[in-house]
């Protein structure tokens, strides 16, 4: 397990950080560290436009399509950059981490002309239509269909169905979308993985409150939406494949990055036990420093991830990470909440909440999506450990 | 490779029954496993430089082969022979000390229990009834550091040990007191604190391989259960089949995981990072410490009433993680180091 990197991509490391650096202290200095999914929208697409003009959107991709061809260690690099300067968090991460991967792994060629230099230029945001009010834990369950039919242009596919908890689904140009185009068939069978417009009337957007008060998620109507024949990733009826390669992408370089914003939060609530006495209460020093472990668990979790050198091992981390960081990430909102005392209940008008106040709710969703701790569970049983599986219909 | 060769040597002497059979011993481990161990796969010199007879390694590998062995619970010296009395003895940078000790520490001729006093008496120390050498720090005056041949000291009166009968059997301990400290200072070698950092780091040193160690265990503890839970059929199917069951046992891959990282991470760090050791060697101890109390717990658990019995290991694993929480440092103690260096202001101590 490595620990450090060479020479060579530490030069890369300044020179990523002296651009964010002077982007975040001079034209997009607004945008600093927002870490909410909504907030100054339209001017992170700006910054997502900024970051694909000098070719820091999508790094790791093929420099064909607008990335650096970079390596692993240079992704961790940025990641970690990124985290550090406090760039805002990604509108565009949808289509950078999932929609593009999956479009290289799976796509057509005119499919990659078409999407990945618009994704990697930030002129187009992606959002996900997987869950549905009855495919939650049981994601293969999705009942929204679409059929293949003749349109003003030439065929077409015809969408019907309803998507939830669907993010930056507001600001998106486009949404890939899990849907059923085999009638009758049940299942990871018959579904297809299909590449849809927003901007449209056959689709409806309807914001989610949640317990945050504000509104993160969203449900997304489909009533008789179309998009091209063409525009459909892999074969029809082998959706569930490519979106099961798109769930993979979603663990990677990027955990190293969500560790670095762990870490801004941990620091901050260090700094406010310290600031208001709660540092010498013996319980919350050990809470603390049991938060730090779990903390460098992870780190040593995705450099384990990440390098191949404990052989035959490498699919532990892999299995046991999200529940881990969901579960720690929930711990540490409620020590949040016990440090900050009384005076942490306290909200602004119009409930706005402060950035620990909002990590001790929304952490609640972190156990819940991208699987549930119980579903990670039965994955580990079964996947892992070879216990009999669980009843599927 | 080391992995291969630690393995194979737990399947020719570390069987239930030979685990038995070392813990009834006096010494609490078995002369011929030991000197297999130390002599004849020089693991006890592992982190020796090879010009005094050791194989120069680091705490990476050590760390490996704790893994290994943890997964048995095989009683032997190596713990203090092969890491925390090597590690010390090279902290201190006195090379005739070295060139002295050091070659009869890697052969596995003599083993050594290292331990701190405290008004002139040490407690459980792990095998400080019948180590060969004593290497005795405290802290009482001005910090310092002996090291004296068992049998000389007790023949001249100067110290007495004793065997204690501890719960881990594992884990064989005992009192070592100072019976005539003036007769002491002829054998201190070190004071101040140079004596101090080196004991310290020598105990953070122990600390990453008595996780590694807990790691292993914490994985057998798995495993068997696993196995278990797949062969025990009751109301007509594997009891491996409730979920009530397979969510306990994906519990303990979690906590084993993370533990195993945070092994990993900070052996690695002894070399890449020794500033950082004591938080490092904090973090590794009490994350498999706990990993290991919940999977032998587990265990018992989960086996049901033969996971209750004398015959069955669950309660030798479940023993030794109980041992493992308090060795060297309680694991409150150990987050309390951490804390400090997270520049935790604490007013209530002056």
């Amino acid at each position: 397990m490595k620990l450090s990197f060479t020479k060579a991509q530490e030069t890369f490391r300044t020179e990523i950080a002296g651009w964010l650096d002077a982007q975040l202290t001079g034209p997009f200095s607004d945008v600093r560290g927002i870490t909410s999914q909504t907030e100054a929208a339209q001017r992170r697409i700006e910054w997502e436009q900024e970051l694909g003009q000098a070719g820091w959107s999508a790094i790791g991709w093929p420099k064909q399509f607008g990335g650096r061809s970079a390596d692993l260690a240079e992704q961790v690099i940025f990641a970690e950059e990124y985290a550090r300067a406090k760039a805002p968090g990604r509108l565009g991460h949808m289509g950078v981490e999932l929609a593009g991967p999956t479009i290289l792994a799976f796509g057509s060629d005119a499919q990659k002309q078409r999407f990945l230099p618009s994704i990697s230029k930030g002129e187009e945001m992606w959002c996900q239509g997987y869950s549905e009010p009855n495919a939650g834990s049981d994601l293969a369950n999705v009942n929204t269909k679409a059929r293949l039919e003749q349109g003003p242009t030439g065929r077409q596919w015809v969408i019907e169905g309803q998507k939830i908890w669907t993010s930056l689904a507001q600001f998106a140009d486009w949404c890939f979308v899990i849907c059923r185009t085999e009638p009758g068939s049940k299942g990871r069978h018959g579904l297809s993985y299909l590449l849809v417009p927003m901007d449209q009337p056959g689709i409806d957007i309807r914001p989610i409150r949640q317990m945050t008060g504000e509104s993160d998620f969203n449900e997304v109507f489909f009533d008789k939406a179309v998009t091209a024949e063409d525009n459909i990733v892999g074969q029809a009826g082998e959706g569930w494949q490519v979106a099961m390669g798109t769930l993979s992408f979603e663990r990677g370089v990027s955990t190293l990055a969500q560790q670095m914003h762990f870490r801004n939060e941990l620091a901050t609530i260090i700094s406010m036990a310290n600031a208001n006495g709660r540092s010498s209460d013996p319980l919350i020093r050990q809470r603390i420093a049991k938060a730090w472990r779990g903390l460098q668990a992870m780190r040593a979790s995705a450099l384990r991830m990440l390098s191949h050198t404990d052989e035959g091992m490498l699919t532990g981390p892999q299995f046991t990470y999200k529940i881990f960081w969901a579960s720690w990430h929930r711990q540490l909102g409620e020590l949040a909440m016990d440090v900050m005392g009384q005076e942490g209940e306290l909200t602004g008008s119009g409930y706005e909440l402060s950035d620990l106040t909002r990590l001790f709710l929304f952490s609640r969703a972190d156990t819940i999506y991208a699987g549930t701790n119980q579903i990670q569970r039965n994955l580990i049983a079964e996947r892992a450990l070879g216990l009999p599986k669980e009843p599927r219909g | 490779m080391i992995r291969q060769m630690v393995s194979d040597f737990a399947r020719d002497h570390a069987s239930s029954q030979q685990v038995r059979q070392a813990m009834a011993r006096e010494s609490g481990f078995h002369p011929d496993s030991w000197q297999v161990l130390s002599r004849d796969l020089g693991i006890a010199g592992l982190l020796v430089p090879d010009n005094l007879g050791g194989q120069g390694l680091g705490l990476i590998e050590m760390a490996l082969v704790f893994e290994q062995l943890g997964q048995y619970l095989l009683p032997s010296p190596l713990l203090q022979t092969g890491v925390i009395g090597p590690t010390l003895l090279l902290n201190l940078q006195d090379k005739a000390l070295q060139q002295h000790w050091l070659p009869q520490l890697a052969s596995g001729q003599r083993t050594v229990a290292v331990a701190r006093l405290v008004d002139g008496i040490a407690d459980y120390v792990v095998g400080g009834h019948c180590a060969d050498v004593l290497m005795l720090f405290s802290e009482t005056i001005n910090n310092e550091l002996y090291i004296i041949d068992t049998a000389i000291g007790e023949r001249q009166g100067i110290i007495r040990v004793a065997r204690q009968d501890m719960m881990d059997q594992t884990r064989a301990a005992g009192r070592i007191e100072v019976l005539n400290p003036k007769g002491m200072d002829e054998h201190r070698v070190a004071d101040g604190p140079a004596a101090k950092n080196a004991i310290e780091c020598a105990e953070q040193c122990g600390h990453i391989a008595v996780a590694a160690e807990a790691v292993g265990s914490a994985q057998s503890c798995l495993d068997i259960t696993v196995q278990y839970v797949k062969d025990r059929h009751q109301f007509g199917r594997a009891i491996g089949s409730f979920q009530a069951v397979k969510h306990q046992l994906a519990d303990m891959m979690v906590h084993i995981e993370a533990a195993r990282s945070a092994v990993y991470f900070s052996a690695c760090s002894v070399a890449e990072e020794p500033l950082q050791l004591p938080e490092m060697a904090s973090l590794a101890r009490v994350q498999a410490s706990e990993a290991l109390s919940l999977c032998a717990a587990e265990m018992i658990q989960l086996h049901g009433g033969i996971g209750f019995t004398w015959e069955h290991d669950a309660h030798l694993y479940f023993k030794r993680a109980r041992s493992t929480a308090t060795l060297l440092a309680t694991n409150s103690v150990l987050d309390e180091v951490i804390a400090e260096q997270l520049g935790l202001c604490n007013e209530g101590v002056s």
